[in-house]
């Protein structure tokens, strides 16, 4: 048998049944390829000391205004591979459903065979191409597609050197040791070879260039042998290359300024964002974007952990008008989110709501705008006697939070297909008088639960009960669904939905049942803050929460954050594994093992994460993020 | 023609040749492939019809999709039962149970705009699909009773004292008799028979209280009759065989048939007790259905035309692709626009649903939807350009390519892919591929 | 190039062929130019459905009554904002593209339009529109849908279109046929083989049968239509400065498709969002502003195309609001509301008389006109079919349209 060449483990390992070309058949090979690379960055790779060593960004030419550096990355490689094999990646059924897609076998049979001409292996040979030190810069270039630059700094300039010459003997770029007049030329002493109208490359010095227009590969190498007209003689790369740490596994730069100029002269940027949410969310971030100075972002590795950090530095500071996105306060939370029962995922977004509300025909597009105020109206309109934007949005005092818990089924009689997570949005209120607010509150709850009900029978869908509780001394307005088998008018006889009485079964046989029954909303004011949540349940567990919590502060002031449980997303997904299979034979006109074998591909990647965490800061002229992810450690 | 159910006898007039399999297997199912075809022509006629009433699905991916309905209608999601109930007619080894189904759909036309509620829909589906090559009886009680007609014709508000008469209006006019055939009092007196007649929970209910027990006139005859006894008269009304009849003629022979073959098949039902199985074997058999006259006769229905690329070409179409092009050439399944159905023919094309039509078939063959000239080439053995030709024209037009578009084919150049590409999109796009 | 569209259907039904005449593509494209002449014989309605119920008294707002400001204390239209009519009625403010319109005597405001014993659910209500019936339970199709079933005249056109998002209307829904809709007009482009099937569906075939010459017919006749139609679009389609919002857009299709000659008689579309229950000011003044510059523009689109004639626009919602103000500055469900007719067809000004605030019917505007008097009219005097077996009853007919 054959065994797949281009990513074996050092030990191999004689697995059974990973025959390529297999009955299960791998969708996509993309999202796989991504997580070999997310995977190859669990590892710590050493701090190289770039002292006297060559500089790839030397190459570039201050046309370039944008320019990406991956450090080490034959070493990134190595460790991905002892990764790899530590995580006995050849046996799972991910790379069985890998190698079983015709493309990727193609690839690997197509590199092992040049590698093995020039005397490597398949990772060597990988390796000698990502090299020491391997930078790519773009240039804005007439009619359509940037003009690219890739230098390539080797380790060992042998292995490069005897990968190049397999390469132009078999391409006949060079013919008995000469190089071919036709499809090269010497610029002083370089020979640049062109291997066809957008391939062309050269050995210089130390380093491998490879381009795709002869005018920048011309002044790059000029602007090398002159020490002058260079991208890192630019001050504004200096400074984004101080903010990068020493250990940073890649990094990148971009002018914005140029690049920004560049796209203004093919296509005017809108002031405002379309979309009326995100517009209203981050219209700051659009502005920043919009005037942006210059983009630094760098990629840091840390033993199971990666972190992306990116800042958008602007000229222009903030338009009065925008005032309301930078968020200084404290960040008012004093209770972890994570620590809930089945945590899935949490977003906190701090804004001076009710002045955005009130500058929105500034930051937004005039539909944009007129969506908002319909949403709004729709609020007022649901929530009765209070008003949205009037009486509810100047109260709301910090960050509001969205929670997302995962939710059990089990025992239920009614389950939904798909099974949704819970939600619970958290809004903290700066109250003159909490009692006579959280009344108002209360029948605005009670309202709107009341108007989604009539919505409901009129279109002869299911509605709820409503009722009035207390737990831990809070009171909450809460809905549910009538059981099976009661006898409440509000079962209604439409098909399909619970039978009024008499004519249901023995009510314990679980049922599926449509996508609403995720949703049982309640409501309630806990502490100085209002949470309505779509279970009751996940309120009871905020309640638990706020009221015990130790002064917790889980997000650092002033700052945006997403963050998400891989392991409990992993966790909702295979809860709706059918469901997604389901989908995916209808979508893709699959068969059943196919589609099991899309799905599982999807979930064995995921299964690598642990958690994912997204912050941002805005600031008057700037926008700071930092992505950090983590992997699962074997325990996990 | 004086007898038009005697068996067809393959003759120089009428041989049995690839023309007449396609048209068979087209008119019994949907435009075949290759394989489906060769089979056919070696079969002969009687044992292809006789595989066409088979009661196995043998196709893997269709048992499998079968078994999704209950999960899809408890989701309360109509587009995505539409998607699945095509994808199935794509897959299953059985197009003459398939197109039976859509036919009773489309007499019993039921719409989930009025019914909103999926699961009585995929129940109505079910009902129909069991008894899609039965006896007409049975079927006809069965939608009586069928939760979604109920809600559908306003069953739920015939009560005793206060008949409403929807379901008996059409049950007469619609479903089994047609106009003329029945009286007011017919109608008013029938309904009675079914009050009571109710769905709770999306199951049929009889509500005893809301019966009326008392004496009816139907059709000259009287008793206490209930729901039964009014379906049971009425299959035995002669008008009902020749309404049948006439609406199975339309389907399987001829847009507009002659009476003396519509007075033929209605005794052969009367005969049989109204049973569509054998009035159809029959008739599917007959010289009737071979007829020189009724070749390309039919303008096809946008199923027809979909699922038949589909399954001809062998392609992967996703089911909300599928869905989404049959409503756009106006036949959007589970909601016909009236409790009449589709009217069908001429009624289905118009400036606007012929160039959704035209730009299906010129798709069909792009590689997105799985189409691969190589494989088939190869497994073909379609090595040259006049094979190429050939192949096109016999899978498109049954061989039966008019001189106009064989001068078309002939001036299309190319590499041998790209020909069999194009030769099938130009024959595609044919007003004869329009017709089945 | 003279030839008409009839007599080109009429020789593509004889066999002879215009389109293969020796042409490949180019030529097939080229060809349209006989087809650019649009036919002036023809007559478009566009029907604009405000969807939610329209404020009718914000709209045209009464504003010398009294009762008005007394009902509409935070929502009225002061004096002197109102875009003034008559010496009674006045256009919200918002409104200027109807006021320029109405200066030139292309609008008629009928007020006062409803139906006896009003509805409240949006949905019935909008049905009872839908149907012309007031027991819309019992119909299977719309008004329009029997205007297309009526109509025998050219059976390869469409009668009727909807261009929208979301379901065919009600009103669209024909026994007979099946009314396309459709999302814009790249629906209704030109199959990416046209080059390669055009000559072949085209070619004569002396045996076809009546059937298959018709299928012929109506695939050249829709492959011409979309290749107009493509043409226009390469030529730059929007002879007038539309607003960038949804309903403008899709009055711009609609003007290209009736430039393009594409055959409906009905065109149909919509506009949401007019259920102000709460903060209505906020709402309503943007969604009238969308309407009125829409229309407007629509209008300047097709008088530069010489097409304004030929085209009459109506819009209706499916009720007004209350007469009193709620209590969240907005208005709840009401009944009877003004109607607009659009187009230099219309007779201009305003039919019917101010509404009475003092005589309310459950606080509520009282119906002066039904509103298929209105449809009666639009029906007999516009598109010229038989009103009565459209609307299943004789209704006197409302007075709208220009001798």
């Amino acid at each position: 048998m054959l065994r797949p060449v281009a990513l074996p483990a050092p030990r191999m390992r004689r697995a059974a049944g990973n025959q390529p070309g297999a009955s299960s058949p791998a969708g996509s090979a993309r999202p796989v390829v991504l997580a070999i690379v997310a995977a190859a960055l669990l590892r710590q790779i050493a701090a190289v000391s770039f002292a006297g060593a060559l500089e790839t960004s030397a190459y570039l030419p201050d046309r370039v205004v944008a320019a990406a550096t991956l450090r080490d990355g034959d070493r990134q490689l190595r460790a991905l591979r002892e990764f790899l094999d530590e995580a006995g990646f050849v046996d799972s059924p991910l790379y069985r459903n890998l190698v079983a897609n015709p493309g990727v076998l193609q690839a690997q049979i197509g590199l092992a065979g040049m590698a093995a001409t020039a005397g490597l292996d398949p990772w060597g040979a990988a390796g000698a191409v990502l090299g020491r030190e391997l930078t790519i810069g773009l240039a804005p270039r007439a009619g359509g597609k940037p003009a690219a630059l890739l230098v390539i700094a080797p380790r060992e300039a042998a292995a490069l050197d005897r990968l190049l010459s397999v390469v132009h003997s078999m391409t006949g770029l060079v013919v008995d040791g000469q190089p071919d007049p036709g499809r090269s030329e010497k610029l002083g002493d370089v020979v640049v070879f062109h291997a066809h109208a957008e391939l062309h490359h050269c050995r210089v010095d130390d380093a491998l260039l490879v381009a795709n227009d002869t005018d920048l590969l011309r002044a790059a190498l000029e602007a090398k042998r002159r020490g002058d007209g260079r991208l890192c003689d630019l001050a504004a790369w200096r400074r984004a290359r101080e903010r990068v740490p020493r250990d940073a596994a890649a990094w990148v730069f971009v002018d914005a300024k140029r690049l920004l100029a560049e796209i203004g002269e093919r296509r005017e940027l809108p002031a405002q964002l379309p979309n009326p949410l995100g517009g209203f969310l981050f219209g700051g971030w659009w502005h920043t974007l919009r005037t942006a100075e210059q983009v630094v972002a760098w990629l840091e590795l840390a033993p199971r952990e990666l972190r992306l950090a990116a800042s958008v530095e602007s000229t222009a500071p903030l338009p009065q008008t925008h005032r309301g996105y930078v968020w200084n306060g404290d960040a008012g939370l004093n209770w972890d989110a994570t620590k809930l029962p089945a945590y899935l995922s949490e977003v906190v977004v701090g804004r001076d709501w009710s002045a955005l509300f009130a500058e929105r025909e500034a930051l937004l597009t005039l539909p944009a705008a007129g969506d908002l105020v319909n949403f709004s109206n729709t609020m007022t309109t649901l929530m009765g006697q209070l008003d949205f934007a009037d009486g509810l949005l100047p109260v709301v005092n910090g960050p509001v939070r969205l929670i997302l818990t995962r939710q059990d089924f089990s025992g239920r009689e009614l389950i939904p297909t798909p099974k949704l997570p819970a939600f619970a949005l958290i809004v903290p209120l700066k109250l003159a008088d909490p009692v006579e607010f959280g009344r108002r509150l209360q029948s605005a709850s009670q309202m709107a639960l009341t108007l989604i009900n009539a919505d409901a029978m009129q279109k002869n869908e299911p509605a709820f009960l409503l009722d009035v509780d207390r737990y831990r001394d809070v009171r909450m307005v809460y809905a549910e669904y009538p059981r099976e088998g009661s006898s409440s008018m509000m079962a209604g006889p439409a098909g399909g939905e619970p039978m009024p009485a008499g004519s249901a079964p023995a009510a314990t046989q679980p049922r599926a049942v449509g996508v609403r029954y995720n949703f049982a909303p309640a409501a309630a004011v806990v502490k100085d803050t209002y949470v309505v949540a779509t279970s009751r349940k996940l309120l009871e567990a905020i309640i638990d929460r706020a009221l015990v919590s130790p002064g917790e502060a889980p997000v650092a002031a002033g700052r945006d954050c997403w963050r998400v449980s891989l392991r409990e997303l992993v966790a909702v997904l295979r809860d709706n594994r059918e469901e997604m299979v389901i989908q995916n034979m209808l979508a893709k006109d699959h068969a059943r093992a196919a589609a099991e074998g899309e799905i599982d591909t999807l979930l064995g990647l995921l299964d690598f994460g642990h958690s994912a965490e997204l912050t941002a800061r805005t600031a008057e002229k700037s926008v700071e993020a930092t992505l950090t992810l983590r992997f699962r450690t074997p325990q996990d | 023609m004086s007898d038009w159910l005697a068996p067809y006898e393959p003759s120089a007039d009428t041989p049995w040749n690839r023309r007449a399999a396609a048209h068979l297997l087209r008119r019994a199912g949907f435009c075949s492939g290759e394989d489906e075809l060769r089979e056919a022509l070696d079969a002969g006629p009687q044992a292809t019809v006789a595989r066409l009433f088979d009661a196995e699905e043998r196709s893997a991916r269709c048992r499998e999709l079968d078994a999704l309905g209950e999960a899809l209608a408890a989701r309360g999601d109509v587009g995505a039962l539409r998607g699945w109930w095509l994808l199935r007619m794509r897959h299953t080894s059985r197009p003459l149970h398939a197109r039976m189904t859509v036919f009773w759909h489309n007499h019993f036309a039921t719409s989930f705009d009025k019914v909103r509620d999926a699961r009585m829909m995929a129940q109505q589906l079910g009902t129909l699909e069991r008894h899609a090559l039965g006896k007409f009886e049975p079927l006809l009680l069965a939608m009586a009773q069928d939760p979604a007609m109920i809600v559908w014709l306003d069953g739920q508000q015939n009560v005793k004292g206060r008949p409403n008469e929807n379901f008996a209006r059409e049950l007469f006019e619609l479903f089994t008799l047609g106009v003329g055939n029945y009286t007011e009092r017919d109608i008013r007196e029938a309904a009675r028979g079914f009050t009571g007649w109710q769905q709770r929970g999306g199951r049929f209910h009889f509500a005893r209280a809301e019966h009326d027990g008392g004496e009816k006139s139907v059709f000259g005859r009287s008793g206490p009759f209930g729901g039964e006894d009014v379906v049971r008269l009425t299959v035995a009304q002669p008008a009902c065989a020749t309404f049948v009849a006439t609406k199975l003629l339309r389907e399987f022979v001829c847009p507009e048939p002659p009476d003396d073959l519509i007075d033929a098949l209605a005794k052969r039902l009367v005969e049989n007790g109204c049973d569509v199985r054998d009035a159809l074997q029959t008739l599917l058999l007959s010289r009737a259905m071979f007829d020189r006259r009724w070749y390309r006769a039919r303008i096809k229905s946008p199923v027809e035309l979909v699922v038949g690329l589909a399954r001809s070409l062998n392609l992967q179409v996703p089911a909300q692709r599928f869905e989404s092009a049959v409503a756009q050439m106006g036949q959007r399944l589970l909601e016909p626009p009236s409790v009449k159905g589709w009217d069908g023919h001429r009624a289905w094309l118009n400036s606007a649903t012929m160039l959704v039509r035209l730009n299906a078939a010129a798709r069909a063959v792009d590689p997105e939807l799985g189409f691969d000239p190589a494989a088939l080439r190869t497994k073909l053995d379609l090595g040259t350009r006049e094979r190429v030709i050939a192949f096109c024209g016999n899978l498109a037009l049954d061989g039966d390519v008019p001189d106009v578009l064989r001068a078309s084919l002939a001036g299309l150049n190319g590499e041998l892919d790209d020909l069999l590409r194009s030769g099938l999109r130009l024959l595609l796009s044919s007003p004869e591929y329009q017709m089945a | 190039m003279t030839t008409t569209r009839r007599e080109f259907l009429a020789h593509g039904a004889a066999g002879a062929s215009l389109l293969a005449t020796g042409l490949s593509l180019p030529g097939f494209l080229a060809r349209t130019a006989w087809a650019a002449e649009p036919r002036r014989d023809s007559r478009v309605l566009v029907v604009v459905q405000l969807t939610g119920g329209n404020d009718g008294l914000n709209c045209v707002v009464p504003f010398r009554d009294d009762a008005y400001h007394r009902a509409r204390p935070t929502l009225r239209v002061p004096e002197n904002r109102a875009l003034r009519l008559t010496d009674e009625l006045a256009l919200h403010p918002e409104m200027s593209g109807f006021k320029r319109l109405f200066d030139e005597g292309w609008l008629s405001v009928v007020t006062n339009v409803g139906y006896p014993n009003p509805d409240r659910s949006h949905f019935r209500s909008m049905d009872i529109w839908h149907t012309a019936l007031l027991e819309p339970e019992r119909a299977a199709d719309g008004w329009l849908g029997r205007v297309v079933d009526a109509d025998t005249s050219d059976p390869t056109r469409p009668t009727a279109l909807h261009l929208d998002d979301g379901a065919l209307p009600l009103a669209l829904k024909s026994r007979r046929h099946a009314v396309p809709s459709i999302r814009d007009v790249d629906a209704l482009a030109l199959p990416r083989s046209a080059e390669q099937v055009a000559a072949a569906l085209d070619a004569p075939r002396p045996s076809a049968s009546d059937d298959l010459l018709y299928v012929q017919r109506v695939a050249v006749a829709s492959c011409a239509n979309a290749a107009r139609l493509a043409s226009l679009k390469h030529e730059g389609d929007a002879h007038a400065a539309y607003p960038a919002n949804g309903l403008g857009n899709r009055l711009r299709q609609i003007a290209r498709l009736i430039a393009a000659d594409f055959g409906p008689r009905v065109y149909y579309t919509t506009l949401g969002g007019f259920d102000t229950h709460a903060r209505q000011a906020l709402a309503h003044g943007p969604l009238l502003r969308e309407l009125a510059e829409s229309v407007a523009a629509f209008y300047a689109d097709l008088r530069a195309r010489r097409l304004a004639e030929r085209v009459l626009l109506l819009t209706f919602s499916e009720f007004g609001r209350r007469v009193a103000e709620n209590g969240s500055q907005g208005t709840d469900h009401g009944a009877a509301a003004p109607m607009f007719l659009a187009g230099p067809a219309c007779r201009p000004g305003v039919a019917g008389k101010p509404p009475d605030l003092v005589n309310l019917v459950d606080g509520d505007v009282r119906h002066a006109l039904d509103f298929r008097q209105v449809y009666a009219c639009v029906l007999e005097d516009w598109l010229r079919v038989d009103a009565r077996a459209i609307l299943g009853a004789q209704y006197a007919r409302a007075d709208l349209l220009r001798d």
